[in-house]
């Protein structure tokens, strides 16, 4: 009951935030805006070409914004009670520090998974309209930017317990920077482009601080160029399946069941660690 | 009802004891009150009787259980010091959000709710918490500290920071509370108010208990509650006189 309670008005409350409405206005225009530009913008005549710029655009803006909304939720959901004082009024009624906390993960993941909802469905639509195609990867690129986006948001909520919310965000946007670089390392790890100590090293750090789930978007992005750039044959490239094995090489690929798993263990830890940062807490 | 053994606090490694060695003792139908000047402790004790802080050492027992146990705090009222609710609700859903947390089925909730906030002169209050003035949120913290019917209400200098129709306003909303047979404790360092409301005081300064009883036997005839708080006070803390380039003609 208690964290039903919190978990219903920390939405109520997280819905008439502005800045969420605008973050949320913004991506939804800017994504309409991705669907209308192939139309506009000179030089893509392909259904192809339209389509590359699309998902070139969604995966672009889309990420950043899901990310964003993600920073949002995390910076607001629990440093505001924390921030104004209310959390003395609520933690002083009958209600577990367990049940504030598990209402307050909840209320954030249903909003982010919300937002997520909105952006899959209106970039789906987006692509529908030109043709369609790539359904499959969008929906894994949206489930895997989601799933990012709510374990930096546990940082960022953990974070606030102790800190000044933007001082938390910013640590968890360097933490999120350092993650992409790894994933990148990781990914040349895995096709020998990097071998020896440093490929241990990259593995380790892989393996010992969560990292991101990824999907094949950006794998489908490079195929889907390479095809439309050699329709009429690649003069410049006299190989071009083997210029795409190298390219794709470079790029990581989709996440498997284990970082699925690994993905999983990692949000339960975070969880229990914000409820003990919670439990601790004195106000 | 609340009972606090040799309490101790002490918030850093490095700082003063909030606390030291306090005990006292509440019983049922009494309106006790907790002076003492501004930094003497009450808030830490109170915090720690509704189980918001630790004790770093002793004990706290709260209708015979602890302060972390949900339904021994359901059986309490806390308005809290310069209290503050979630900004962007308004009276009404910070009412029902408490009620919920209280455990009140929808119907009670519904009218206690109504009623406490008729009672708090919140009425009709359709604005955000954010747009309200300390006043305002000084009566929500009221409405809502009445709402799960408490056998104990705990106010934590409940007139700071308000005007005197404010103070006069929360002052009779308390008096009110005490009539129906409340028990009350009161945290304050305003001497008015608890002499008005309080038929048993502890005067707190640095964390100690310096003295505690009830006011007739602890203020001796011809002597004020004020002249006993301040000769007690300033027995542990002179005041300083001006600074020297405050003294200096211009």
């Amino acid at each position: 009951m208690g964290a039903y309670a919190v978990a219903r008005y920390t939405l109520l409350e997280l819905g008439r935030r502005r800045l969420l409405q605008v973050l949320i206005g913004v991506a939804i225009l800017l994504t309409a805006g991705i669907g209308i530009a192939p139309y506009v913008l000179p030089g893509f005549r392909s259904a192809d070409d339209r389509t590359i710029l699309i998902l070139v655009g969604i995966s672009r803006i889309d990420g950043v914004a899901i990310e964003l909304c993600a920073f949002a939720v995390g910076m607001v959901v629990i440093n505001h009670d924390l921030d104004s004082g209310a959390i003395v009024a609520i933690l002083a009624k009958p209600i577990t520090r367990l049940g504030y906390a598990a209402g307050k993960v909840t209320s954030a993941l249903f909003i982010v998974v919300l937002i997520d909802a909105v952006f899959t469905a209106g970039s789906m639509l987006v692509v529908l309209l030109n043709g369609g195609g790539h359904m499959d990867v969008m929906f894994w690129f949206f489930a895997a930017s989601s799933a990012n986006a709510l374990l930096l948001m546990v940082l960022v909520m953990i974070l606030t317990v102790y800190l000044n919310n933007v001082i938390g965000a910013a640590i968890v946007v360097a933490f999120s920077f350092v993650q992409n670089q790894v994933s990148d390392l990781h990914a040349m790890v895995q096709s020998n482009l990097i071998t020896g100590t440093f490929a241990g090293i990259v593995s380790t750090v892989w393996w010992t601080v969560p990292h991101q789930l990824l999907s094949n978007l950006q794998r489908d992005i490079a195929t889907t160029s390479l095809k439309v750039n050699c329709m009429q044959g690649c003069p410049a490239l006299p190989n071009p399946q083997q210029y795409l094995a190298q390219e794709l090489a470079r790029i990581p690929g989709a996440s498997g069941e284990g970082d699925i798993v690994y993905w999983l263990a990692y949000f339960v830890a975070l969880c229990a660690i914000l409820y003990l940062a919670l439990r601790r807490k004195q106000v | 009802m609340v009972e606090v053994k040799e309490l101790r606090k002490r918030y850093r490694s490095h700082d003063p004891l909030a606390v030291d060695g306090l005990s006292l003792a509440l019983e049922r139908g009494q309106a006790f009150g907790l002076l003492g000047p501004n930094g003497a402790g009450k808030s830490t004790v109170v915090k720690s009787i509704v189980g918001l802080t630790r004790p770093t050492s002793g004990e706290v027992r709260l209708f015979g259980s602890t302060p972390g146990d949900a339904a021994a705090r359901a059986r309490v009222g806390f308005a809290p010091e310069d209290p503050d609710f979630p900004k962007f609700l308004r009276a009404d859903e910070v009412m029902d959000y408490f009620g919920r947390l209280q455990g009140l089925a929808s119907e009670e909730r519904r009218q206690r709710g109504a009623e406490a906030l008729e009672w708090a002169g919140l009425a009709g209050e359709r604005r955000q918490v954010r747009r309200f003035s300390k006043g305002m949120k000084q009566r929500l913290a009221l409405a809502q500290a009445i709402l799960g019917r408490p056998a104990l209400l705990i106010f934590d200098e409940p007139t700071a920071d308000l005007d005197p129709v404010g103070r006069r306003d929360v002052r009779d909303m308390i008096s009110q509370l005490k009539a129906a047979g409340t028990t009350i404790l009161l945290n304050s360092h305003l001497l008015s108010e608890v002499e008005r409301v309080c038929d048993t005081v502890a005067i707190l300064v640095r964390g100690r208990v310096r003295a505690v009883g009830p006011v007739q036997e602890l203020v001796p005839e011809g002597k004020t509650l004020e002249q006993v708080f301040m000769e007690l006070v300033e027995a542990t803390s002179a005041a300083p006189g001006l600074p020297g380039f405050m003294k200096e003609k211009s």
